[in-house]
């Protein structure tokens, strides 16, 4: 479903991203781990359309999406959920969730998914009169994956969903993308480590813009180097 | 003063502030939105009201539809405007300084252009409507009182498109996380013209409830921008309870000015206003930026 | 190595423009606009300073130039005091008025401080024409056409009249080259370096202890000292001054010189200068449709070359961006 294929990112002279290639199937889980500022999230932002690479080929559905405006990527399917949120801090929740089923394909499934979203985050659905800035972190996160959920994804590039996050709530945001994962969608994940969910398929491990390490999950629980460097937390 | 007067002056500054506060909207939508600072909302001012009168003078066409042309005209003129002028800079860094030179420029060629086009000599608008009505002692013209009936109208249509229209919502949500906008899928492009378009509207209604009472001259846009500048800096950027109260506190000051000390005193007083204001508060009286 | 290039070349430009009147001293026309040229290229200068070193969107720079002006200009005509003195007393008038305007306002948030002050623009004239004839009794700013009749300087018994431009070439020529090493002087300076540092890299700046407004407010002096001491060589230079040379035409073209140069590359605003000055009156025969013109040529210039003319390298590229467009609407 999605194919990148030897993308380079620089911003402004440092390199960021090298060369880097993958691919995720339809219905696939895929998880990139690695340290922190080495282009995990440039790398989805890449992807999404946020940024556009000085060289490459990045294919959705087979066809071709650098230099297209986010929208347009968004229409396509293809939804990116940003590490840093990025909620319309003035609007309430549901205006919020109103506003990810903007594009015509989102808003002709806005009911069925607006009651979906709030099946998998209820407690959005009791706060959906208040303001988004005054949600706390865990609130906002589940806002902004049921934000993303509400533009009737085929895939979603997600940024480091339990960053901060208390631990059993770190754990029911990766039950939730699991279930999700479940019901059809594509998964691109970024995170730090790989201890995060059961249903990952494969695993990319980036290391200063490079990919060093791709296969499954368990291969990857078995790499020594790996193990070092990115387990823990 | 008596009280008929008091009143009187009251009423002019009510209606001036209306004004004020449409421009201040203006500038108000296209900052939040397309973040533009647009220095050439004033010319855009002026030739709403020039593009009336000419629609007057030169076809004879009845006013209520040279002011609706004018008032269409304009929209697409700010469509145009964002789309040929603006969107080409955003792809620079920096694009914010550069876009202010680039309206200051505009300023200059469409103000140079009304010189060259209309010539220096103060034109008419008429007022929209001739009369005045009495109540007990007290006279207003239609014209004052449709000034504000149409204002308060525009304020309201504007207020319930942003809040309840998907587009203005959309509109809101761009000003308040770019970034999140674009990962929504936003068409934020289309928006930026909206809000160019909105806000030359604003200024053409503007023109048209105002320059009646003022005179059409080339350089009558300045006065009002400069004017809804300071509504701006006083009201907040983007608040728009405080840049209403703003706008009547300011029109009602420059009224009483005028009438005790003069009408050129009024860009001074406020200037001195806004600095005293900005010293014990830099962000306006109730400024969120 | 490239060092001494660099002096070399900026030597024979000097010469070149020192014995520049060997060949003009018959065409007035063009001794005038080089005598402008060097005038308004300090005035660009100084406003860079302000605007591309120190970061501070100041929309006044020009209102100090006239303050200058307005200030040498009456203190020499109705205390009869010397010229020269008069010009230096502009300068400091100016900085006085600046630095009065500067203590409040930079602590404002860029479009704020450039809202205020661009006003001054427009406050000033209207003061001018308040105080003009008829007010007071011994006193007139000339109201709306200006003050009329400034004293021009004298040196050694030489009165510095328009009739000969050849001494008034050199006059100016000196302040330039002064107030170009002056300005040179400040940017290299530790002051210099502070104010390319909080440009530059804000948060790292002011974490080691630069305090930005301290340096803000010193420039804002100094850069409106340097305005009025030319507006003062101005206003003795044509003998008049008047509230037209505050119009919105002369902020926008001086600072289209301070742009066209590259806003913070230092002698940038000098070359702007230069530039636009031979435009505008190579536009005169335009008539009224000269600024408009002008204004058209602003717009294409930002959108070609955001960085002034030492981005020239950047204008092909910059083409190529300007016609592929994909992301023209929205959808």
């Amino acid at each position: 479903m999605l194919k990148v294929d030897k993308v380079n990112f620089f911003y402004s002279k440092v390199q960021i991203l090298r060369n880097i290639s993958l691919r995720v199937n339809d219905g696939e889980f895929v998880s990139v781990i690695g340290p922190n500022g080495h282009g995990k999230s440039t790398l989805l932002k890449t992807i999404c359309g946020l940024l556009t690479p000085i060289s490459g080929s990045i294919k959705f559905e087979n066809k071709e999406i650098i230099g297209l405006p986010v929208q347009n990527i968004v229409d396509m399917g293809l939804v990116y959920i940003a590490e840093d949120r990025h909620l319309f801090p003035e609007m309430t929740i549901l205006e919020n969730l109103k506003m990810g089923a903007y594009s015509r394909r989102a808003r002709a499934k806005e009911e069925e998914n607006l009651e979906y979203v709030f099946h998998l985050f209820p407690k959005l659905k009791v706060l959906s009169k208040h303001f988004a800035a005054s949600l706390s972190g865990g609130e906002a996160r589940m806002l902004a994956i049921a934000r993303g959920l509400m533009s009737n994804p085929k895939f979603l590039a997600i940024d480091e969903p339990s960053f901060g996050l208390a631990p059993n709530l770190k754990v029911k945001v990766f039950k939730t993308i699991d279930e999700i994962k479940r019901k059809g969608t594509s998964i691109l994940l970024v995170e730090q480590s790989i201890i995060t969910s059961n249903c990952i398929d494969r695993v990319y491990a980036l290391e200063d813009g490079k990919f060093v390490f791709e296969g499954t999950k368990e291969d990857a629980l078995k790499n020594e180097s790996i193990i070092k460097l990115f387990l823990g937390t | 003063m008596d009280v008929e007067t008091f009143f009187n002056l009251l009423l002019a500054g009510v209606t001036l502030g209306a004004v004020y506060v449409l421009m201040a909207m203006g500038l108000t939508i296209v900052y939040g939105v397309a973040k533009v600072f647009n220095y050439a909302q004033g010319s855009f001012f002026c030739w709403g009201g020039y593009f009336a009168w000419y629609l007057i003078e030169r076809f004879q066409w009845n006013y209520l539809i040279s002011i609706l042309v004018t008032i269409v005209i304009s929209f697409f003129f700010g469509i145009l405007f964002e789309n040929i002028i603006v969107l080409p800079l955003r792809r620079f860094p920096n694009w914010e300084f550069t876009v202010i030179i680039v309206t200051l420029g505009c300023a200059l060629l469409l103000d140079n252009l009304i010189l060259v086009l209309f010539g220096p000599l103060s034109k008419t608008l008429p007022f929209l409507m001739e009369g005045v009505i009495t109540f007990g002692n007290f006279t207003i013209s239609i014209h004052n009182m449709l000034m504000i009936l149409i204002a308060m109208a525009i304020l309201v249509t504007l207020d319930l498109f942003l809040k309840k229209t998907r587009t203005g919502m959309a509109m809101r949500a761009v000003s308040q996380d770019i970034t999140g906008a674009k990962i929504v899928g936003l068409p934020v492009n289309r928006l930026y013209s909206y809000s160019f378009g909105i806000a030359t509207m604003l200024s053409a209604m503007s023109a048209i409830l105002l320059i009646p009472r003022t005179l059409l001259y080339p350089l009558v846009g300045w006065t009002t921008l400069l004017k809804a500048f300071v509504v701006i800096v006083l009201g907040g950027l983007g608040n728009i309870k405080g840049t209403i109260i703003a706008a009547i506190i300011l029109s009602i000051v420059e009224i009483f000015t005028s009438y005790l000390i003069g009408g050129i005193w009024a860009m001074p007083i406020f200037i001195i206003i806004m600095i005293v204001i900005l010293i014990f508060k830099p962000k306006g009286l109730f400024g969120t930026w | 190595m490239v060092r001494k290039n660099r002096q070399i070349q900026i030597l024979i430009l000097l010469l070149s423009l020192a014995i520049l009147p060997v060949f003009f001293y018959n065409d007035r026309y063009i001794m005038n606009i080089l005598i402008l040229c060097f005038i308004w290229s300090i005035v660009a200068a100084s406003w860079d300073l302000i605007l591309g070193y120190a970061n501070v969107f100041s929309f006044g720079h020009i209102a100090f130039f006239v303050i200058g002006g307005y200030s040498s200009g009456l203190l020499v005509n109705f205390l009869k005091i010397s010229p020269w003195i008069g010009i230096l007393v502009g300068g400091i008038i100016a900085s006085m008025i600046g630095l009065l305007i500067g203590l409040p306002c930079l602590k404002l948030k860029g479009i704020y401080l450039a809202i205020v002050t661009f006003s001054l623009l427009f406050v000033l004239p209207t003061l001018i024409v308040w105080a003009g004839p008829g007010r007071f009794k011994n006193f007139s700013t000339g109201g709306t056409y200006g003050l009329q009749k400034i004293l021009p300087p004298s040196l050694f018994g030489y009165t510095f009249t328009r009739s000969n431009l050849i001494p008034w070439y050199y006059l100016t020529f000196v302040f330039f080259i002064t107030f170009l090493l002056i300005i040179y002087k400040i940017i290299h300076s530790s002051t210099g370096l502070a104010l390319v540092a909080l440009r530059d890299a804000e948060p790292l700046a002011k974490t080691l202890g630069i305090n930005d407004y301290k340096y803000k407010l010193l420039i804002f002096g100094i850069s409106s000292f340097i305005a009025g001491i030319m507006g003062a060589l101005y206003a003795h230079y044509f003998e008049a001054i008047s509230p037209a040379n505050l119009g919105l035409n002369v902020f926008l073209i001086t600072l289209v010189m301070v742009l066209f140069g590259g806003l913070g590359v230092f002698p940038g605003a000098v070359l702007g200068s230069f530039v636009i000055n031979f435009t505008n009156e190579l536009l005169r025969p335009l008539l009224e449709w000269r600024l408009v013109v002008l204004g058209a040529i602003v717009i294409i210039t930002m959108i070609l070359m955001p960085k002034g003319l030492m981005g020239i390298p950047e204008l092909f590229s910059n083409l190529k961006y300007y016609y592929s467009q994909k992301n023209r609407w929205g959808g």
